[in-house]
């Protein structure tokens, strides 16, 4: 079934940086900046508020720091995807791909004239 | 980790205060990090700009996040109680307010001009300092200028040659581009037409990152004479002179009488960040091959995204000195480089927000202390109604927060009210700007303006009302007794002092400061520019290349034009120049004076003005020695030159005769100094003379030139029988900037006006809301102390020894202020510096006039209160005891 209302952007791109691999908070506002390219900007703020959400809305979880993880600045918390919130990226994605799909049979998108 | 890591960090974590602890406690140290790399990021691309735009955000996301953060703690905690008792305050608030409308109206206006007046003032400064330029990664952007430092010059125009050796050589860099203005005569339509263009190397749009919405950018190729034969359209243009006939793609136009082909049509949100054209071409010429001594072109960069603005600079200061060893022509030469941001802002504008903004921050700081005033005044009647809700068990955070509730109505109803103000301020500021400004900037009232007038807002209430309610609250051990004088009134008369002498303080300093902006603005205009500028006009005329192919038939075009419109009846005299003063032209010369040794005192660099016989006398150029250029002066006779002042003193001897003198710049010229002019101010208003050359513009082969006409009377009459006269001659050739020299100048002017008259407003709002703080508080003084001056009067004092006592108390406070006002105003002197021409920053007149203007406001605000003290009924005040 596919969602009929939007994930908010932010949470998308965050859960979008962790979908193959579990980083920490500035590593995630790193890779939404340099994805978007600078259009997205995750405040620290805006970032950890919505960490916090996510873990509260169990779509993402703490975990241990990967041995190799670098401690410079004190240990930092990594953030892994879970089963739910994998499915509520799926179904996001699969949202937008409708849109795409509606917008491309009615001839936007493609070249403009 | 380096210093100022440290210092940003401790900066940060001090935002970070607005979270709640325990959000704090579990990812202060990690968002800590997180704010370091992003500072990090933006100083390497855009160095100090970008650090400003990040702490801006910074802020923002602090005040958004911490604020969600404490709403969903509290909401976690128990939302009915605490949601509860902010509305019952919130209610209780307005039903006070409300209770007393004098009272909250004179309050809310108060606070309103305050809040008004610095949204609209951030409204434009915002849109001046932040609104990002319209290319691609515009961070990555930078400008770069011609410099000789040895004549302290700076901003200079660059050398297309060493441009393009600037772009072969640097590794810093992605790309370069050179680019200029230009008009261009386009025929072969209705009406002859000029427009303007930006004659631009091939990469310009690709380096901006933006591409022709139809049609294809220029290839790399089409430049150069031949090969130049292309053009592209701006939108507006397209729509204006063709109706967005879409057939004009690939069609031929005759722009200056030569056929070129439109290949592509920009987009409608393409903006160029130096005015208004209506097309693009390639340079007629290549960049390689240019001669060196001419500066004369424009040149943006793209660094690469590894580079920062401060290697890019070192590598290419270091190419510059290659360059200045290579060639003869750079010796001295140099370059500056600002991201181009900071470059379409300008100086002046920088500095003027930073004036501006300051001013507006006393002005709310005065309605402040005003507000701040009315409540400790309305606190002393509202002595008992707030020991009665003690009484009854509220404890003292509670009076405190409940006091503070209602100052915050207050402040939201005055910053609503602001903000209406300010929609208005902003559009009339924005309104009197000069027509001149890069078309880039963008004033409206975003979520940035809103976000910085909220910040002001709870920021006042804090200020304006928390010592009035601690002041209220505290000690209320007396007060439910009658005709109790607690301690806690004689504190609220000497707090009530003290915020006084701050007002009288802040007012010195606007005054001085709006004072010192206006004498600027009226020295500019009626400084000695070197020429006389009224009953001038002045016009351009370009010379299409095809109709006008050689020297001699351009040169007889000109001779026919003049001698015509000296012909018209009312013409004083008339002349031709590449540029008349003030029209903001950059051309420079390196020259060398046959004789000295070059080596010896390296390269001589003069401003280059082409002049045509006739155009001395209709400026009234004051000649210090020698003759001005005539008809002898022709294209086949020996070279001749006039120089300036400022070139005798700085590059001859005490003993050289300067008429003696020849000049030599390379192969282009070796001319005989025949005159010596006054110096004339050439670039800006505010721009010192510099060593200036004239030659006689029919030794060159310029093609567009100035019009310059001395009238005996109202210029702008003359407009239409120079234009007459010139289309005689040629009625295809379009007439264009028809202006009176004295527009020219109050166009220069305009800028700075603005800022003058902004500072004049403020100066009066501060001098209102100065003399009703002195008259509130003398009132507010002269009240607490009735039943003193009833005893007085009493035992038999003279009315007159009452008002001297009240006026005298409050005389102290003034001198006091002024005292501290005119210190603080000496020092804003300072930090106005470059806005500030022709006046000192400490001028005495200025500084005597605001003094003498306060003592006199002060001396009635102190007056009519204590006059009315001294009227009181001994009786009564002691019956009322």
């Amino acid at each position: 079934m596919t969602r009929h209302t939007k994930l908010k952007p932010h949470w998308f791109h965050i859960l979008l940086s962790l979908a193959d691999r579990d980083l920490h908070g500035t590593a995630i506002m790193e890779e939404v900046l340099e994805r978007t390219e600078s259009h997205m900007r995750l405040w620290p703020g805006k970032l950890y508020g919505a960490l916090k959400e996510l873990a509260d809305a169990e779509l993402i979880t703490e975990v241990d720091a990967p041995d190799d993880a670098p401690t410079e600045g004190g240990k930092r918390r990594f953030y892994s995807i879970t089963r739910t919130g994998r499915l509520t990226l799926h179904e996001e994605v699969e949202r937008l791909a409708v849109l795409v799909r509606i917008a491309r049979s009615k001839g936007a998108g493609g070249d403009v004239a | 980790m380096t210093q100022n890591r440290r210092r940003a960090r401790t900066a940060y974590r001090f935002m970070l205060r607005a979270y709640p602890e325990d959000f704090r406690d579990r990812y202060g140290a990690e968002m800590e990090e997180a704010f370091l790399a992003l500072l990090h990021l933006d100083e390497s691309r855009s160095g100090a700009l970008g650090a400003a735009r990040c702490w801006a955000g910074a802020a923002a996301d602090s005040i958004r996040g911490g604020t969600a953060a404490r709403l969903t703690r509290k909401s976690e905690q128990g939302r009915g109680d605490v949601m509860g008792t902010l509305f019952s305050d919130i209610n209780y608030a307005v039903r006070s307010l409300v209770r007393r409308p004098v009272f909250a109206c004179t309050a809310i206006a108060t606070i309103a001009i305050g809040i008004g007046v610095n949204a609209a003032v951030f409204t434009v400064v915002n849109g001046f300092m932040f609104t990002p330029l319209p290319y691609e990664e515009p961070d990555e952007l930078i400008a770069i200028w011609a410099a000789q430092p040895s004549l302290g010059w700076s901003g200079t125009d660059v050398n297309h040659a060493d441009a393009w050796d600037w772009r072969e050589r640097a590794a810093t860099l992605d790309d370069l581009a050179v680019f200029n203005n230009a008009g261009f005569n386009l025929t072969g339509g209705d009406a002859p037409e000029l427009v303007s263009g930006v004659r631009v190397t091939p990469n310009f749009l690709s380096l901006v990152g933006r591409a022709p919405a139809l049609g294809r950018d220029f290839e790399p190729t089409e430049i150069g004479p031949g090969r130049d034969g292309v053009v592209i359209l701006m939108d507006g243009f397209w729509e204006r002179r063709f109706a967005r006939d879409m057939d004009v793609l690939g069609s031929t136009l005759m722009l200056d009488g030569e056929q070129v082909v439109v290949v592509g049509i920009m987009p409608p949100d393409f903006l160029y960040h130096r005015g208004r054209p209506d097309l693009i071409r390639p340079w007629h010429f290549e960049m390689a091959g240019a001669p060196r001594a001419n500066h004369s072109a424009n040149a943006i960069a793209r660094m690469t995204s590894a580079a920062g603005i401060d290697a890019t600079r070192a590598e290419l200061l270091d190419i510059a000195g290659q360059l200045a060893n290579e060639y003869p022509e750079n010796e001295g030469w140099t370059l500056s480089v600002t991201t181009l941001q900071v470059e379409v802002i300008g100086e002046v504008a920088a500095q003027a927000s930073v004036v501006l903004m300051g001013a507006v921050g006393f002005i709310l700081l005065m309605a402040c202390v005003n507000v701040a005033n009315l409540l400790l005044a309305r606190a002393g009647t509202r002595t008992r109604e707030i020991a009665v809700r003690v009484a009854l068990g509220a404890g003292r955070g509670r009076v405190v927060r409940q006091l503070l509730t209602e100052s915050l109505v207050l402040a939201m109803s005055g910053g609503v009210l602001g903000l209406l103000m300010a929609n208005w301020g902003y559009r009339a500021i924005v309104s009197a700007l000069p027509p001149n400004l890069p078309p880039v900037f963008q004033f409206e009232m975003d979520g940035t303006v809103l976000a910085f007038t909220a910040a002001i807002t709870v920021g006042a209430a804090l200020l304006f009302g928390t010592l009035p309610a601690l002041r209220a609250s505290g000690d209320q051990g007396g007060a439910l007794k009658d005709g109790a004088r607690s301690g806690s009134s004689r504190r609220s008369s000497r707090f009530a002092g003290a915020l006084v002498v701050m007002q009288t303080a802040m007012a010195v300093v606007l005054l001085v400061g709006g004072g010192l902006l206006m004498k600027s603005v009226a020295g500019m205009r009626s400084q000695d520019f070197g020429f006389e500028p009224e009953n001038v006009l002045t016009a351009r005329l370009s010379l299409p290349q095809a109709q006008y192919a050689s020297k001699e038939v351009s040169e007889n075009y000109w001779r026919d034009v003049t001698e015509r419109i000296r012909d018209i009846p009312g013409v004083l005299s008339a002349g031709t120049t590449q540029s008349h003063p003030l029209m903001g032209s950059n051309w420079g010369r390196t020259v060398t004076i046959a004789g000295q040794d070059l080596a010896e005192d390296q390269a001589r660099t003069v401003r280059l003005t082409l002049a045509s016989p006739g155009l001395f006398e209709a400026l009234r150029f004051g000649m210090v020695q020698g003759r001005v250029f005539s008809d002898d002066d022709g294209p086949d006779a020996p070279q001749v030159a006039i120089v300036n002042e400022a070139f005798v003193e700085r590059y001859l001897g005490p003993n050289d005769d300067p008429l003696a003198q020849t000049l030599l710049s390379g192969e282009m010229f070796e001319a005989s100094v025949i005159g010596v002019v006054h110096n004339v101010i050439e670039r800006g208003v505010d721009d010192p003379s510099e060593p200036a050359l004239y030659l006689p513009i029919a030794q060159s082969d310029i093609r567009t030139r100035s019009l310059v006409l001395r009238t005996a009377a109202d210029p702008t009459a003359m407009v239409s029988a120079v234009q007459e006269a010139v289309w005689a001659v040629d009625a295809d050739l379009p007439i264009y900037q028809v202006q009176t020299m004295r527009t020219v100048i109050d166009d220069r002017v305009g800028g700075f006006a603005v800022i003058g008259n902004l500072m004049g407003v403020f100066a009066v709002i501060s001098l209102l809301l100065g003399a009703v703080g002195i008259y509130g508080v003398t009132a507010f003084t002269a009240g607490q102390r009735t039943n003193e001056i009833g005893v007085r009067l009493a035992m038999g004092a003279e009315r007159a020894d009452v008002v001297r006592m009240v006026v005298g108390q409050g005389a102290r406070r003034t001198v006091l202020g002024l005292t501290v006002g005119m210190g603080l105003a000496a020092l804003m002197g300072g930090a106005m510096s470059r806005i500030l021409i022709g006046v000192s920053p400490r001028d005495p007149m200025t500084f005597g006039v605001v003094l003498v203007l306060l003592s006199g406001i002060s001396f009635f605000g102190l007056y009519v209160p204590a006059k009315k003290a001294s009227q009181i009924d001994p009786v009564r005040a002691l019956a009322a005891e």
